[in-house]
């Protein structure tokens, strides 16, 4: 269950690592933020 | 016996003795999770680290020392005032951020003082952009990938709660938070010990003790090993005797989402060379594992010491190295 949870998100982060710094810094910063909007909005309920 | 090869055998010693503290200080994080799921007794818990510390010596590569020993500054301005300036940059500020109670990362602040150091010894082109780039980047990255790691992580763990008995579920989260504490402290070791590696390793090829080509001798990696897996152990007795039942409980299953998170966002960045701050990436997970239940239930004042320590540590430390370099220089 780890595996199929994680392979996903650090092949993902190595694809925007190829891609250039910048990309993956934005990327991972933009979804941390959507992350914790949603679950402000989860867990407020 | 000359002066010189006193001098580089002492750095080497203090060099061991930063490793030592690094595993010291953050013994709480490798033993914490699994003591406070009852999974390993604190005896257990420490040994369990203090090996995995070790093990990590081999088949994990060598690409984070690679970064430190010829990644962050020319290789040709290093010598033996250099490295020490640098290691006295991060000795004292990781003292000063300990007593004051700031989650500083001794890998950040490892960087700023060889920063610090060659910028006084020989300006600002000494410094290899892109090295900086990338590992202040991780700064941010590492512990943000841990978090978002862990959430996912902890939200699929949820929905396999709903399908089974909670106590199964339990059973198989306590056998599995032994792999997930062992692949932290893997991550911890070589991450962690590898920046001493990088330091040693480019303080003996600079002073002509490695030959024509930069490498990592056994020696090196089977020392710095062993010394972070014996602060490791000092630093978790040392917990073992204050800790009590202090520790917030947590379920086997949040323990084994926020340090599997963690120990891959660890991993990752070690095999594409880049030096982290484990402290700050399991804090992350943490608070990804936290934030799936209540937001509230954070405690976000952590978080907020964290960016704090973002920010300083290497300026900081860096001031700290250069002074010590001037200082150095004179003599």
């Amino acid at each position: 269950m780890a595996a199929l949870v994680l392979t996903p998100i650090f092949f993902a982060l190595k694809l925007l690592l190829d891609a250039g710094l910048g990309v993956v810094f934005g990327t991972v910063i933009a979804s941390a933020l959507f992350l914790g909007y949603l679950l402000r909005q989860e867990t407020m309920r | 016996m000359d002066w010189e090869l006193l001098l580089v055998i002492f750095i080497v010693a203090l060099a061991l003795g930063f490793d030592f503290i690094n595993g010291f200080h953050d013994a709480a994080n490798s033993v914490a999770t699994i003591v406070s799921t009852r999974v390993l007794t604190p005896t257990q818990a420490v040994i369990w680290a203090a090996f995995f510390n070790f093990v990590a010596a081999f088949g994990l590569g060598i690409h984070v020392a690679n970064t430190i020993g010829k990644g962050i500054i020319e290789t040709s301005i290093v010598d033996e005032k250099l490295i020490l300036s640098a290691l006295v940059g991060a000795i004292v500020w990781d003292i000063f951020t300990w007593r004051v109670g700031l989650p500083t990362s001794s890998s950040h602040a490892l960087i700023g003082g060889l920063i610090g150091a060659a910028l006084v010894s020989a300006g600002p082109d000494v410094i290899i952009k892109e090295g900086v780039e990338r590992t202040s980047a991780f700064i941010v990255i590492s512990p943000l990938v841990g978090f978002i790691a862990a959430v996912f992580l902890a939200l699929a763990v949820m929905r396999l709660y709903a399908r089974i008995a909670p106590s199964t579920a339990q059973g198989v989260f306590r056998r599995l938070q032994l792999l997930s504490a062992a692949a932290y402290s893997l991550g911890h070791g070589t991450n962690d010990a590898q920046k001493t590696m990088g330091i040693i390793a480019v303080l003996l090829f600079t002073t002509g003790h490695l030959g024509g080509e930069f490498h990592v001798p056994l020696w090196v990696i089977l020392s710095a090993h062993a010394a972070i897996a014996a602060g490791t152990l000092m630093g978790g007795w040392r917990i073992v005797r204050t800790m009590g039942l202090r520790i917030t409980k947590l379920e086997p299953s949040d323990g084994f989402a926020a340090e599997a998170s963690s120990a891959a966002a660890i991993l990752f960045a070690t095999q594409v060379g880049i030096p982290v701050s484990t402290t700050q990436t399991i804090a992350g997970g943490i608070i990804g594992v936290g934030s799936t239940k209540r937001l509230s239930a954070v405690r976000w004042g952590v978080a907020i010491n964290i960016v704090v320590a973002w920010v300083l540590t290497i300026p900081a430390s860096a001031a700290v190295a250069a002074l010590t370099f001037a200082i150095v220089d004179e003599f």
